[in-house]
């Protein structure tokens, strides 16, 4: 995976400039830093954003965080808003498939140039290695590891903290959830910049019912599709070329069946 | 084994949180950073950190899954039993480590 080195000199500015900055236990996620240095827990900077679930789960509920996801991603691509450009959003889920959109995503954006420029995004970030802040933010919130407190303290990187908003695995759950949908939703937003419909690109055999494809991001896909803001394509197997159709189903009823839950 | 190669392998899998490591992961890409954050370490003891904590990655999304299922129970009973199993299904780690393979195994299985 490539690393921009603009990005890298910028994530090495905020590391210093945090260092100068003294942080609460208790932060709200404006502001933070993204974990994505070497041996995070290593940091003596770095903290936990114990955001309130409560408040999260508002935030991700609107569109206002679909323009913020939006809004990242175009200052890492500005071609994912240029008339013209072919946008694909890709969609993994169960085990072995993140591996199979990663490759995906690396062939369309580190391909040779075309025109119109092809680009490819998914719910991490821009690239494969460009990582939103809204996603950074969302890592740094730890949402599963604040499931289990002991004595209301839980442990994160092998430290204690106390963490104010206690969360459920249920709750995490819906955070992710909705962070993955307002993600689908920036379909709409790319498809009115550039005015083609955008190509989802889905790798999903063996999904199961109850997880977040199934539950947020589908349903929102195929809303979207009716729309006409998305084509949806289906991979038949982990090592489908993004540029051979014969590996791909179109249409969101051509979808695997789900997984039933146990 | 190399307990600076163990711990290196341990957070380039789990600390970042991007993906389970499998054993088609970037191998060279993976040895050199975990060479670099473990520098007393041979390749060997790299190679041997790396297996266990891609064995360990790959346990982690399988408990995981099975609790999503059900099939440790509900609640604190159910996460300490998936904890536990993790433990002995990949010796040589310690009880923070589990808990953290096992939170960042919840993440990836949401999906």
């Amino acid at each position: 995976m490539r690393k921009n080195l603009s990005l890298v000199m910028l994530i090495l500015l905020a590391i210093s400039l945090a260092a100068l900055v003294p942080l609460s236990g208790c932060a709200t996620s404006a502001g933070s830093k993204a974990p994505t240095a070497t041996s995070v827990q290593d940091q003596p900077q770095y903290v936990p954003v114990f955001t309130d679930p409560a408040k999260k789960i508002a935030e991700t509920s609107g569109q206002t965080f679909t323009a913020e996801l939006y809004a990242q991603a175009l200052a890492y691509e500005p071609l994912l808003g240029k008339a013209g450009s072919q946008v694909s959003m890709g969609y993994w889920s169960a085990k072995g498939n993140h591996g199979s959109l990663v490759r995906v995503l690396d062939a369309i954006n580190e391909g040779p140039a075309t025109t119109p420029p092809q680009k490819a995004i998914w719910d991490e970030g821009a690239t494969s290695s460009n990582q939103y802040p809204a996603y950074d933010t969302m890592l740094e919130e730890h949402w599963y590891e604040r499931d289990n407190p002991t004595g209301g303290q839980v442990t994160i990187f092998g430290k204690k903290y106390t963490d104010p908003h206690p969360v459920t695995v249920a709750q995490a759950d819906q955070i992710w959830g909705q962070y993955s949908q307002r993600y689908a939703d920036m379909a709409k937003k790319i498809r009115q910049a550039t005015g083609k419909p955008v190509r989802v690109l889905c790798f999903v055999q063996g999904a199961k019912a109850n997880r977040i494809f199934f539950t947020y991001e589908f349903p929102e896909l195929k809303t979207l599709e009716q729309s006409g803001d998305v084509q949806v394509f289906f991979a038949k197997t982990q090592d489908a070329d993004p540029n051979n159709p014969a590996d791909w189903t179109q249409g969101s009823a051509s979808a695997p069946a789900p997984v039933p839950a146990q | 084994m190399n307990e600076q190669a163990r711990r290196a392998a341990f957070e380039l899998s789990f600390a970042n949180r991007r993906a389970p490591l499998d054993d088609s992961s970037e191998d060279e890409e993976l040895m050199r950073k975990v060479l670099e954050r473990a520098p007393t370490a041979t390749r060997e003891e790299a190679a041997d950190a790396l297996t266990r904590v891609i064995h360990l990655s790959a346990d982690a999304y399988s408990v995981c899954d099975a609790y999503r299922d059900g099939k440790y129970g509900q609640g604190t009973p159910g996460r300490k039993a998936a904890v536990a199993e993790l433990s002995l299904m990949d010796p040589g780690f310690d009880l923070p480590e589990y808990e953290a393979a096992f939170a960042t195994g919840l993440l990836w299985t949401a999906f």
